[in-house]
């Protein structure tokens, strides 16, 4: 087939293929008739041109014709709420367990320091302000001192939505953060891991060294599960993306960062949800100081339980 | 010198009728110049969102401001990815768009970890990690583009239909001469260079010729007296592709 009879037999079609592609977006409905069958013969054009070795504006016009139709008719729209509901019932918990190596050796870092650091701290207390400014000291004794003002009234509703606004802003930030920063070969995961854990033992050790630790540990105790089990697993996220750079199993290194990316993305996804978790009983729960504490530790004791048994068991296929 | 390889950034791909398809990967210039749109765009509606809210503030609170501002931060390139066919509105302005790595529509999940490695690609403020990931790499991809397999690409939206016009500037150069045994690539490297010829001016479309040129001739067995310019070589070998020697 010449170039010219090609061009004059086709041309309509792609004409009227790109009209609808241009038209707006709303209109297609009354174009899906007749469309895939349409892009088929396109593509079919596109491989006749290339053959041929026809003119290469036409066939760079057909590459286009065939990009748009292929990202109109492929398009992946598979938003539901049962499948996010299935995520979170069985993807996370299971892509937890799957990387329960890494995720056993970052808590054991983690807990390690600020168990550390909280010794040292209680041992010599002046080491509280090698490792902290001195102002987060003096407000850190202000907010758990049992005679500071705000412990003799109730907190007001509309506080506790400013703190859910600013623990959502500041510690899912910070979860994004720990695992972006996993991506320079893990130095940036391992880092804020690290600062965190060494923050959390001189925070308690500070803490019970003042003798405050009966307004801090209740306070801490109702949100602690969610909260530092998902900055852990975000950690846990960032790091196994950087390591896949140097452990590759065989694959070439882009293909195993894709593949890290793959499965980080459900550990990252399901702590960012457990941190929205932790916002809301950190601001609504766990400040209300005014309830005994009995019911305050045995709330945090059953947010424990709570998040082990969900990570350790959710999702589990029945053992035949 | 191969023509398959090296000769320009196309990336191939392939719809899942197993047609190949050619991608062009948009660089790292003109995708600053779309982050750069974007950051005023969105730092605009978001300075002009947050004053709204922080006047209300007195009523509602400032927990509104704080989400939004999360929201703004993390999120902004992600929403208009997923709802809006790959395309921020500044890669919409500069017509870029960003796809997987096989041509197919960006999927929700590798556009939220694309997203959040813009902190690690900018991490510090250095804006380098970026560039030096993406000149390092076939495809001009950032590390958030290595781990989530996609590619920021030219769309060709709305572009006007392509008119074929006859290239009337070949004629002086036609001559009879059997069509050269090519493959398709050189083909249409030939017809291309045809093209451009009148833009080129002759001294640069010799420049040009003489590259190829002794490649052609060793295949078309010519004994260099036919045709002692490259550059005619060369127009007269897409001549007789296109058939005008007839």
């Amino acid at each position: 087939m010449t170039q010219d009879v090609f061009v004059r037999l086709r041309k309509d079609a792609w004409d009227r293929v790109e009209a609808c592609l241009s038209s707006n977006r709303k209109e297609f409905r009354e174009h899906a008739a007749w469309m895939p069958k349409a892009f088929r013969e396109l593509t079919q054009d596109l491989n006749t041109a290339k053959s041929n070795a026809f003119e290469p504006d036409i066939i760079a016009r057909l590459n286009r014709l065939v990009t748009e139709c292929s990202h109109l008719l492929y398009r992946r729209r598979r938003w539901s709420f049962s499948s996010f509901l299935q995520f979170l019932s069985q993807g996370f918990p299971r892509a937890v367990r799957a990387h329960w190596r890494l995720v056993a050796a970052a808590h054991l870092l983690f807990y390690g320091i600020s168990v550390f650091t909280g010794v040292l701290v209680l041992r010599y207390p002046d080491t509280v302000f090698e490792l902290m400014p001195e102002s987060t000291v003096h407000n850190l004794r202000e907010m758990y001192n049992p005679d500071g003002d705000h412990f003799l009234m109730e907190r007001k509703v509309d506080t506790s939505a400013d703190m859910f606004g600013f623990y959502i802003h500041h510690n899912i930030s910070i979860a994004f953060q720990t695992f972006a920063g996993g991506i320079l070969f893990g130095i940036g995961s391992l880092f804020v891991l690290c600062l965190n854990g060494m923050f959390l033992g001189a925070v308690s050790g500070h803490i019970i060294e003042q003798g405050f630790a009966h307004t801090f540990f209740p306070f801490v105790i109702g949100h602690s599960s969610f909260e530092l089990t998902a900055i852990i697993l975000s950690a846990c996220a960032g790091l196994h993306m950087g390591f896949s750079i140097f452990v590759t199993r065989g694959m070439s290194r882009s293909l195993s960062l894709r593949n890290a990316g793959k499965s980080a993305l459900p550990l990252i996804a399901g702590a960012s949800i457990m941190l929205v978790i932790a916002a809301m009983i950190e601001a609504f729960w766990s400040s209300r100081h005014t309830l005994p504490l009995n019911i305050r530790y045995g709330a945090g004791a059953f947010g424990w339980l709570c998040v082990l048994m969900f990570l350790g068991f959710s999702g589990r296929t029945p053992s035949k | 010198m191969s023509p398959q390889t090296g000769l320009d950034t196309l990336h191939p791909a392939q719809t899942p009728e197993g047609i190949a398809f050619s991608l062009r990967p948009a660089g790292p210039w003109v995708r600053m110049c779309a982050f750069f749109i974007d950051s005023l765009i969105g730092g605009f509606v978001f300075v002009l969102a947050s004053a709204l809210l922080v006047y209300a503030a007195n009523i509602t609170g400032s927990w509104l401001y704080l989400l939004l501002s999360f929201v703004y931060t993390w999120f902004y390139h992600t929403l208009f990815e997923v709802f809006s066919e790959g395309m921020s509105p500044g890669k919409r302005l500069l017509g870029l768009r960003v796809v997987m790595s096989d041509g197919s529509p960006v999927e929700p999940g590798s556009s939220f970890l694309r997203n959040l490695l813009r902190f690690g690609d900018t991490f510090m403020y250095l804006h380098h990690i970026a560039l030096l990931a993406m000149s390092l790499s076939p495809g001009f991809r950032r590390l958030g583009d290595w781990v989530a397999g996609t590619m920021v690409v030219y769309t060709e939206i709305g572009a006007t239909p392509l008119t074929r016009t006859s290239m009337p500037w070949l004629v002086p150069f036609t001559q009879r001469m059997p069509i050269p045994p090519l493959s398709q690539e050189e083909r249409q490297t030939l017809l291309n260079f045809a093209r451009r010829f009148p833009v080129l001016g002759m001294d640069r479309a010799r420049e040009l010729a003489s590259l190829y040129a002794p490649s052609l001739r060793s295949r078309l067995n010519d004994n260099a007296s036919s045709c002692p310019d490259d550059a005619q070589l060369l127009l007269a070998a897409a001549a007789a592709i296109l058939g005008m020697s007839t």
